[in-house]
């Protein structure tokens, strides 16, 4: 009896090994893709380089950005930019329809009973929110105000929703732009809080929950609205979302959760490998009076259909697998 | 014995609660920059930073909006310098240019993947933290 207690002991110790392994290679696998990727759009750059750019007159002494300094990252953060609110500005000013299939319901928080949902869903609501903000669905936020409250309680985050800052949403439910200020200053006062208490993985999913949800209204719009902006808007997340991937990495063994949410990432990341993606750069012109500089630099964004449909397809199924 | 035993736990358990109130203090600092037209990311970056350090990430500024950089600091004898590059390694713009104006705006006419990377003039300034905010104008 003992012996074979053991040997199934051995053989679930071996199961365990080999999945991490896999997993582990798979990430490789990625990684050492994007760097042969990278190194071969390098040869090519350099082998086809502009007379343009070699003319080129710096903004101070030539200096490379290479030292021999320590590079360091801001608490291994990266900026998965467009935040939700710059989407919703997007949609509001292309005057695109309002429809309330795109948005998470908000009674459906009462399902999400682990930290992992409730964050991922908590960054999805916060770009909903934004969502019905720009249509002016007053009604429908307060009720996502009422979720937003009991998630980030469940969260314990209540310090960085403090009462003030939906007493003040309260205040400015009838000004947009106000509002729009009023969640994102509490988006970036829950992230505060977080990065202060060592709650590195909670924001980090909230920030994730917020990035899917917005290319989730993107990539539904544009099955409705083909609109050459938000075609571009969703080509343009290729290095966002390697930035997401490299913030989510640190947490990949945490927990199951995180490795699939992971791995989910980095496929959709393989079909963004198929857009292609051009810059050329220009000399930048710039204003002292208004403390102002404009990149003039250009860059292109090519996708093919098959590109939109198939990351559609995957940021859909990836979304309603964390909201169900 | 019991007395230095008394000093470390004390540091040990006031240490987070003084680096918490540094950020806290720099992000009041910080946000006098930040006018409400500006519509924060909703993040918010602060790291500490050592003598021979340089701060590096990556993030992709979308075509047709203005964004404004605030970075300030707490550290003393030291400016603190904040660069744009793109991708390619290109200059785009640095305070440093400036006067090491604590904030700078950046009109992007077309959607841009940068590299900001800051640093401190002075080598020998000493350790404190760092913090950067990015806003797009409304």
């Amino acid at each position: 009896m003992g012996v074979l207690s053991m040997l199934l002991l051995i053989i679930h110790l071996f199961f365990i090994t080999c999945t991490k392994l896999l997993r582990y290679c798979k990430m490789l696998a990625y990684r050492l893709i994007k760097i042969a990727t990278i190194s071969f759009a390098l040869i090519l750059l350099f082998g086809c380089k502009s007379s343009e750019n070699k003319d080129r007159a710096p903004l101070v002494a030539d200096e490379p950005a290479d030292t021999l300094s320590t590079l360091i990252k801001f608490d291994n953060s990266v900026f998965p930019l467009p935040s939700p609110w710059q989407v919703s500005s997007l949609i509001k000013k292309l005057n695109l329809p309002y429809n309330d299939k795109f948005v998470n319901k908000p009674d459906n928080y009462q399902k999400y009973t682990t930290s992992f949902k409730q964050s991922l869903n908590l960054g999805i609501y916060g770009t909903d929110l934004s969502y019905l903000n720009i249509y002016e669905k007053i009604q429908e936020s307060v009720s996502y105000l009422g979720t937003i409250k009991k998630l980030s309680e469940e969260l314990g985050v209540t310090q960085a929703f403090e009462p003030e800052v939906f007493e003040s949403i309260e205040r400015n439910i009838n000004n947009r732009d106000s509002l729009t200020r009023i969640i994102a200053r509490a988006y970036a006062n829950s992230d505060f809080y977080l990065k202060t208490n060592d709650r590195h993985d909670i924001g980090a999913l909230i920030i994730a929950g917020g990035w899917i949800e917005s290319m989730y209204l993107l990539t539904q719009i544009v099955q409705e609205n083909n609109n050459r902006e938000i075609i571009n808007r969703i080509g343009e997340q290729k290095h966002p979302l390697d930035n997401l991937i490299e913030l989510l990495t640190p947490f990949y063994y945490k927990s199951s959760e995180f490795s699939s949410l992971i791995d989910d990432l980095i496929d959709i990341a393989y079909e963004f490998d198929g857009v292609i993606y051009s810059y050329t750069y220009r000399e930048p012109k710039i204003d002292p009076e208004h403390n102002l500089i404009i990149i003039n630099s250009q860059s292109r964004v090519i996708m093919s259909e098959y590109h939109i449909q198939i990351i559609s397809k995957k940021i859909g199924a990836l979304r309603n697998k964390i909201v169900e | 014995m019991l007395k230095r035993l008394l000093i470390f736990l004390s540091f040990i358990v006031f240490l987070p609660s003084i680096s918490n109130a540094q950020i806290e203090q720099l992000e009041n600092i910080c946000s006098l920059y930040f006018p409400p037209e500006y519509i924060t990311d909703g993040q918010e970056y602060f790291a500490p930073l050592k003598p021979d350090q340089k701060i590096e990430f990556r993030t992709t500024f979308f075509g047709d909006n203005t964004y404004r950089i605030v970075g300030c600091t707490n550290l003393r004898k030291g400016k603190l310098v904040f660069s744009v590059f793109d991708t390619d390694k290109n200059l785009l713009f640095t305070n440093e240019s400036f006067d090491y104006s604590p904030f700078w705006d950046l009109k992007f006419t077309s959607t841009v993947t940068c590299i900001i990377q800051v640093d401190v003039k002075n080598t020998k300034f000493t350790p404190g933290y760092v913090m950067l905010l990015i806003g797009y104008k409304q």
